[in-house]
């Protein structure tokens, strides 16, 4: 599989750069587009469209193909795929659930492949990813590959989208499905945060709204950890997530999962997360990591390449609040990555990531840098 | 790029006096001072917020800890309550246990007794009709036919004086079998004391049951003298075991099995530094099942009521309590032989 990284501002630096990527001859099938959210996604898609690209497109806040991180910019990686090997599917929500939309995706993924794997994006800011990954895991199995993550719009929290040549839908999901049988995806999720602290419990919660943490309220817990106390101002979501006020979930006979704090509600205090914290769980806080994860993530994915030697492009889901938390050193980590492929590589900053864990099956989680990897078998 | 960066970046690149490779290596230098600031700042902003969210940790960490400690300190307080409780129980009944086994003792002792009183009665009866004689003798002016029956009456108080110290004996040995444990050793014969309890034990249980039977076999290894042990606390050992021995012998015999007779046979051998004292009988044998569990305090095969459970727990912390070992040989519907191995020199 060829595959191709360009980058742009607006829809006529697209072009240009499209135009040069396949002057070679390159003729790229799939676009993989992440798109800062405020620009026009119907001008890209339409460049992208004249070429017969199919979009694969999600809102961003930041994104890159390299170390240099682009903002009010579009990335794209372009895939030169047959036709036969994938198929995209927009799918709006309506009035089903995400697990539903997602259920109704692996169906679509059985029908037409033997075996299918997926790369998925949810659109809209208070879906919960876990019901993605269990949708996926109902219709196809737990084992079943997928990757993906959360629109992103910059930390503004106010409205995240999904897009296809098609269409574009801020309550639903873009699936890139692919016959594994032909096209392998593989990949990792690094996370490197560290637990402090003693167990809390989740005293009421509804799916990803968390409202107590020992009974107290947990915007009030919030502020007694970090310091900030005005959590309304006229940029509450920075406010949240600069904080740095980070939960793991402890699980029983499973690893810990991150979940991280999108935006606090002005009308009840409570706080929507990027994951489900289940009423009566133990979280613990996790203080932010030294910048030396950066380094073990390095190693961890240089350990990883033994096992999966080449890639043909890479697709890369970092979380915001890693962003934040890592600051310029950020950049480092992505670059670092690219060099151990040395492949194409788009990504963006989201609201929350699929993918796996060591050996553990594919999940949802929060403050990890999670890597897709493409290669044509 | 930091403002004041900034002014300098732009005086560089607008300096006609340098050249371009000035130029481009002094812009380098100073986009990486911009850089390496830029982190820096990062760092202490990071560093500030941490430093406020560790201080909160940090304060729940021992508010925590004092909670913890003080819920351990509540625990160990209960726990030394339930350990002085268990203590109090445990000597209650060790008690009861020494109590069960005097009971058992009871008709033996009896019948102990019983033997000496009776030559204490008929002495005395001999001898106050030898003084009447005596008196009638010396009122007839034969004082030799008197001194001769004063010489008997001797006699007679002397066996008296005798038998009364045997009946004297057993009922201390009783009282030192209640009594607890002096913990000090003594020169003891383990042959005699091995001897007296079976026969007191026989005799026990043929007062209470007059069907009770059972043939009873000494064999004595009489080199192996005096050895010191704790007496009460060995005596109600081999008291256990051939109370244990006899019980199982009647038990089979009520099986009326043809040819069966039961033999409890007692036992003792210096082998090198040891000596073994072996209680052996011909019942059942212990089953495997049963054999993993003999020693374990309150278990016990016997009918409720009729046993604690604490004889062998308490014999084998006696045994160990002198250096030695309480061993059990067994084959299933054989017989078994319980083994006392002491060091010579305790």
């Amino acid at each position: 599989m060829k595959a191709k990284s360009i980058k742009g501002k607006n829809a006529a630096e697209v072009r240009a750069a499209l135009a040069t990527a396949m002057a070679d001859g390159f003729k790229p099938t799939v676009a993989i587009v992440f798109l800062e959210a405020e620009l026009a996604h119907e001008e890209v898609c339409s460049v992208l469209s004249e070429k017969g690209i199919q979009v694969f497109g999600t809102s961003s806040g930041s994104n890159f193909t390299d170390g240099e991180i682009e903002t009010n910019s579009v990335v794209i990686l372009l895939l030169e795929i047959k036709q036969e090997y994938f198929q995209l599917k927009l799918a709006t929500a309506g009035k089903g659930t995400t697990k539903e939309i997602a259920e109704e995706i692996g169906r679509a993924g059985l029908a037409a492949f033997r075996k299918p794997a997926f790369l998925i994006v949810s659109g809209g800011i208070t879906a919960d990813g876990d019901e993605i990954v269990d949708g996926i895991g109902n219709v196809c199995g737990k084992g079943t590959t997928l990757f993906g993550g959360m629109a992103a719009d910059s930390l503004k929290m106010v409205r995240t989208y999904v897009f296809s040549n098609d269409g574009l839908t801020d309550n639903g999901l873009i699936a890139l499905i692919l016959d594994e049988d032909k096209i392998s995806l593989s990949g990792m999720a690094i996370g490197g945060w560290r637990p402090v602290g003693i167990d809390h419990t989740v005293t009421h919660s509804n799916g990803n709204i968390l409202y107590t943490i020992d009974n107290e309220p947990a915007l009030q817990f919030i502020s007694r950890y970090t310091g900030v106390k005005d959590f309304f101002g006229p940029d509450i979501s920075n406010v949240i997530l600069s904080a740095n006020f980070q939960l793991q979930l402890q699980r029983e006979n499973k690893h810990a999962v991150m979940r991280t704090p999108m935006y606090a509600n002005p009308d009840d205090h409570s706080i929507v997360f990027a994951g489900s914290l289940p009423q009566g769980s133990k979280i613990r806080l996790s203080m932010l990591p030294g910048f030396e994860v950066i380094d073990e993530a390095l190693r961890e994915f240089t350990q990883y390449k033994n096992e999966q030697k080449e890639a043909d492009a890479l697709i890369m889901f970092s979380c915001a609040g890693r962003q934040v938390s890592l600051g310029p050193f950020v950049s480092d980590e992505i670059n670092g990555i690219k060099e151990i492929w040395k492949a194409p590589m788009a990504g963006f900053f989201c609201f929350g990531e699929i993918g796996r864990v060591e050996k553990s099956t594919h999940e949802f989680h929060n403050m990890t840098c999670s890597l897709a990897i493409l290669k044509e078998k | 790029m930091n403002p004041k960066f900034q002014i300098i970046y732009d005086l560089v690149t607008n300096a006609a006096e340098l050249s371009d490779a000035e130029k481009e290596l002094l812009l380098k230098a100073i986009k990486d001072a911009d850089k390496t600031q830029t982190m820096t700042e990062f760092k202490l902003e990071r560093l500030e917020k941490d430093r406020h969210t560790l201080s909160v940790m940090l304060e729940e960490s021992i508010e925590d800890l004092q909670k913890k400690s003080a819920a351990i300190e509540e625990s160990n307080r209960t726990l030394t309550q339930t350990l002085n409780d268990l203590k109090s129980a445990q000597a209650q009944l060790i008690h009861s246990e020494k109590m069960a086994s005097l009971g058992e003792l009871t008709a033996g002792i009896a019948h102990e007794i019983q033997n000496p009183l009776n030559f204490v009665n008929n002495f005395s009866e001999v001898s106050n009709e030898l003084l009447d004689e005596m008196k009638t003798e010396l009122d007839n002016g034969n004082t030799e036919e008197a001194k001769t029956l004063a010489d008997d009456v001797k006699q007679n108080l002397e066996k008296i004086l005798h038998h009364g110290k045997r009946a004297d004996g057993i009922v201390k040995g009783m009282l030192q079998h209640s009594r607890s444990s002096s913990g000090v050793k003594e020169l003891t014969d383990i042959n005699a004391l091995a001897d007296e309890y079976l026969r007191l034990a026989y005799h026990g249980l043929r007062a209470k049951d007059k069907s009770f039977n059972a043939a009873m076999k000494t064999d004595y290894d009489e080199s192996i003298g005096l050895i010191k042990i704790m007496p009460q606390d060995m005596g109600r050992v081999i008291l256990n075991l051939i109370t244990n021995a006899f019980y199982v012998v009647t038990e089979k015999k009520k099986l009326n099995m043809e040819g069966y007779e039961p033999v409890v046979t007692v036992s003792t051998k210096k082998v090198n530094d040891k000596i073994d004292v072996y209680v052996k009988d011909n019942g059942n044998g212990i089953p495997q099942k049963v054999l993993d569990k003999i020693f374990q305090p309150f278990f016990t095969t016997k009918p409720t009521g009729q046993g604690t459970g604490l004889g062998l727990s308490l014999s084998y912390d006696i045994v160990k309590a002198h250096g030695g070992e309480l061993k059990v040989e067994t084959k299933e519907g054989e017989g078994t032989v319980f083994i006392i191995s002491m060091p010579v020199n305790q």
